[in-house]
């Protein structure tokens, strides 16, 4: 086990450096260039030529692009992320201030998400084709079919604005210190209407592998012997039709890191989402490169927790 | 810490064998959800160490004050409460303690002036020498105080300077500063500090947006940041001298775009290389400023904090803070509802919604931008038949777009010069009325092909109205026989193209032309032609070049007005540009706030807020 997982490790490393690559390029190919992106054409031409050329050289684009690359790859192997060509930012302080609230709340998000999956997926496998069944197999549809903007607007104009039970937006209320009741009742909706949707394919993963699970022999033997149905369900079925749904959640965890774009948007949650879009927007190349080093990373960890814990949960699973 | 060990006594016991998979499952999911509740207490101390930081940094900041509804916190309790799933660790709960005796320490202790919150954007940079965009400059002047700065009307106003004395031929400008002007660290404000600015805005390595704008400043081309700069002259503490090249009758209003030209603390920021002004933690955490508010706090993508400066030189403002809060236009409106929010500038569409607010109002206001599409004259042959121009603008029904794109919320305006007061609308244009058969009959006279469709070009960047604006006239011009064809473009491929010349039609909009005849010139001059300028359409007239030089070489305001309106009628009768109109400035803000005047350019809310008050 040990030595798989080194071997993983091991492979990852020219996979990241390929997928560092490939983005550079393609950030290269993309239109226009961080210059014209920085400045509106309305103010452009105030600025005069030699300021075009003053940011040029400071930012060092008028080198060639193997050697802009290799400065990154150098600085970034030492741990350097380098400067947000846009604010000159350090790009480690702009993703450390969105790290921590992105996973805040996407943590909050996924917990929501299984709270209200674990339960309904049972519940409609062990009485499938039920009313029930039909009830959540129509709720899980009508949460996946919601796009997360409509949720969000939805949530704010209903709960916020009419009800007043909730904060329209932002991580606390302004002018207040920050306490830990005033930041748990602004994720409350944000995090609610992620998890909402997050939760909406878990329930159908939940279900399948449950069923599947209620049909095996020992399931059939755990009821023979005389086992409450109850006792059957929790005890023997639903430990083993999990297995699956770790490998999911933990193919989720990238998430964690990578934020959520819109829903940061509308809630005016300082997120990595907005970052990276934001960075796009401004083809910001130092930011892109290190949101997308995170999330790469994040993503191949993912997956080597999502097998190793395959192997864990399920003896008859070995690598070597 | 805890964590961390039970961690590795985990995988001890599972490599040791000692541990089944049912346990390891057990605890896999307590380590989750002790991780979770870490996570979100370290996010509440992490804000709270901020603040603390803050209150440190901030010379005499005072106590928080606390504006916003108590109630809403005190309901907090029982909804919280339906998140339990998520802090059910016991570990937690003495922290949380902490958290809540830490809130009770800092007791907000409620100031007299009340809060106003308006909406914004997220903020590049807090250093006005690099920022590009009004809706920041308006909170830079807040914080540091410009030379001049502008009124709602865009008229220079008295700022740091009280006066500013101008001779005949527009070629000097003498600034008289206020002589009790202190920095929020109680060093005094004098003319050193104004050529410092000036000197470091001019020179090269600096990378200030403001170079270009101060080119005309005697020595500023060839300046490198040696000595002293030429054509600034100090004869004293509080006396500033500029001295132009050529002649430039808007100067005034070239240094006051968009909010004025902010002075930064010499003392502060001289020990600091040009180069890394911008990096410097002082561009996003301005500590010593002289406007009439000063930083509380930036919380990232959330909202900018200012406070009243007591020792600001003119009459203390008498608000006591002012919170720019980042969010979606329409979670503002919600809050514009909600009362969170007091003044925001408003979507058309969300002006009928707004009016049937009881404590909020809707101001709509002619503003100096415009809407318009570029026409390649220079580049294109295609166009450079004047009757072909002319024709696209007649083939557009403007009345009908203004309607579609504003809601009414418009002005027709026939040329790039239609303000300020003093300059008016110029008469005898030709209006352009609706005429598309008059369209082709131009259009048959000037050879125009009526099989090759030509390429209209707008940018993802664009809003809504302006999205409407050029569907509209696509459609129309087809019907009139020039066959449309859109392309949406990222904003930078669009801008490269348009200043490469290789486009047909190339949608903009914005500019604040209404506010001084002479800020067009940039747009149509030869000088201008790109990339030294913003002359995208390669237009060239010799008269209109005489005659933007002649509207600069004089102070008169007759004689001005002669100039340009002669320059108006040749361009009207050129078409350069189709301008569809001049959208109006729509704001929603709350009754509570008291002697806001609503200011004609939209990102220049700020511009009187040291006099406004709150009733609540």
């Amino acid at each position: 086990m040990g030595r798989y997982i080194l071997r993983r490790l091991v492979i990852s490393i020219p996979v990241l450096l390929l997928i560092t690559i490939t983005l550079f390029l393609l950030i290269e190919l993309a239109p226009g260039d961080p210059i014209s992106a920085m400045i509106d054409p309305d103010q452009a031409a105030v600025m005069g030529p030699d300021w075009v050329e003053t940011q040029r050289r400071q930012l060092g684009l008028d080198q060639p692009l193997p050697v802009r690359y290799g400065v990154w790859l150098r600085e970034t192997v030492q741990g350097n992320l380098g400067f947000s060509y846009l604010d000159r930012q350090p790009v480690s302080k702009k993703m450390g201030e969105r790290l921590l609230p992105t996973l805040y709340l996407m943590a909050a998000a996924q917990i929501i998400a299984l709270v209200i999956a674990v339960p309904l997926g049972v519940l409609s496998a062990v009485r499938q084709y039920s009313k029930t069944d039909f009830f959540v197999t129509v709720l899980a549809f009508i949460a996946v079919s919601i796009p997360n903007f409509f949720l969000a607007l939805g949530g704010i104009y209903i709960l916020g604005v009419q009800m007043g039970l909730v904060p329209t937006a932002g991580m606390g209320t302004m002018g207040s210190p920050a306490a830990m009741l005033d930041a748990l009742h602004h994720l409350l909706l944000p995090a609610s209407v992620l998890g909402f949707s997050l939760a909406a394919p878990l329930i159908r993963f939940i279900r399948s592998s449950m069923l599947e699970v209620l049909s095996q022999d020992y399931v059939q033997v755990a009821r023979a012997k005389g086992l409450a149905e109850r006792a059957v369900v929790i005890r023997h079925a639903l430990r083993n039709s999990l297995i699956p749904v770790v490998t999911v959640i933990a193919l989720n965890l990238p998430n964690l890191v990578g934020g959520t774009v819109i829903v940061e948007v509308i809630f005016a949650w300082p997120g990595m989402g907005t970052l990276v879009l934001n960075a796009v927007r401004a083809l910001d190349y130092p930011v892109i490169m290190a949101t997308n080093l995170v999330i790469a990373v994040a993503i191949l960890l993912a997956n080597l927790l999502a097998d190793v814990m395959y192997a864990v949960l399920d003896p008859r699973i070995r690598y070597s | 810490m805890e964590n961390r060990t039970s961690l590795q006594q985990v995988l001890k016991q599972l490599t040791d064998e000692q541990i089944s998979r049912r346990k390891l499952i057990q605890r896999a999911g307590l380590f989750a959800a002790a991780t979770t509740s870490v996570v979100t207490l370290l996010a509440a101390c992490a804000e709270d160490d901020d603040d603390v930081a803050d209150t440190d940094d901030d010379v005499a900041a005072e106590p928080e004050t606390d504006d916003t509804d108590d109630t809403e916190v005190e309901e907090t309790d029982d909804v919280v409460e339906e998140e339990e799933p998520e802090d059910d660790t016991e570990e937690e709960e003495p922290e949380t303690d902490d958290a809540e005796e830490m809130d009770d320490a800092e007791e907000p202790d409620f100031g007299e002036g009340g809060s106003v919150t308006i909406l914004w954007r997220t903020p590049v940079t807090l250093n006005p020498l690099f920022s590009n965009t009004g809706i920041e400059q308006q909170v830079h002047r807040s914080l540091y105080g410009a030379i001049l700065k502008v009124n709602d009307q865009l008229e220079s106003e008295p700022d740091l300077a009280d006066s500013v004395d101008v001779n005949e031929d527009a070629t000097q400008y003498t600034f008289n500063l206020n002589q009790n002007i202190m920095f929020t660290d109680g060093e005094q404000m004098t003319s050193d500090d104004v050529r410092f600015t000036f000197e470091r805005a001019i020179n090269p390595d600096t990378g200030s947006i403001w170079r270009g704008r101060l080119s005309n400043i005697e020595g500023a081309e060839d300046y490198d940041g040696d000595g002293d700069l030429e054509g600034i002259v100090t004869p004293d503490e509080y006396t500033v001298e500029l001295n132009l090249i050529e002649p430039e009758a808007g100067f005034l209003n070239n240094l006051a775009a968009f909010a004025g030209f902010c002075i930064l603390p010499k003392h502060i920021w001289e020990d600091i290389n040009p180069e890394d002004m911008q990096e410097n933690t002082m561009s996003m955490n301005p500590e010593v400023g002289a406007g009439p508010f000063k930083l509380v706090q930036y919380q990232t993508d959330q909202f900018l904090e200012m406070e009243r400066n007591d020792e600001w030189f003119r009459e203390p403002p008498q608000l006591e803070r002012i919170y720019m809060r980042i969010l979606e236009p329409s979670v503002g409106v919600a809050q514009l509802e909600t009362g969170e929010l007091d003044i925001m500038q408003l979507p058309y569409t969300e002006i009928e919604r707004t009016e049937e607010f009881d404590h909020a109002e809707v101001i709509s206001i002619p503003s100096p931008a415009i809407n318009f599409q570029v026409i390649n004259v220079g580049r294109n042959e295609r166009f450079a038949d004047k009757r072909v121009r002319q024709a696209l603008w007649y083939a557009l029904d403007h009345d009908g777009i203004m309607n579609a794109a504003t809601l009414g919320n418009g002005t027709r305006v026939l040329t790039p010069i239609f303000g300020p007061e003093w300059m008016g609308e110029p008469e005898g244009l030709n209006p352009y009325d609706y005429d598309p058969e008059m369209a082709r009959e131009l259009l048959e006279e000037a050879g125009w092909d009526f099989d090759e469709p030509m390429e209209a070009m707008y940018r993802t960047s664009d809003t809504e109205d302006r999205v409407t604006i050029i569907t509209i006239c696509q459609q129309q011009w087809t019907e009139a026989g020039m066959e449309t064809e859109l392309t949406l473009l990222e904003r930078s491929e669009a801008g490269d193209r348009g200043s490469e010349g290789d486009f047909d039609i190339y949608q903009i909009g914005g500019g604040m032309m209404g506010a001084e005849p002479s800020i067009s010139a940039l747009y149509f001059t030869s000088w201008n032609f790109p990339p030294d300028g913003a002359n995208t359409g390669h237009y060239q007239n010799d008269r209109v070049d005489e005659l933007y030089q002649m509207g600069q070489a004089t102070s008169d305001l007759d004689e001005r007005r002669e100039i340009y309106t002669e320059l108006a009628q040749i361009w009207n009768d050129e078409v350069p540009w189709i301008i569809n109109h001049s959208p109006n400035t729509v704001y929603g803000v709350t009754n509570r706030v008291q002697g806001f005047i609503p200011s004609s350019y939209v990102d220049n809310i700020l511009w009187n807020a040291e006099e406004w008050t709150v009733e609540d």
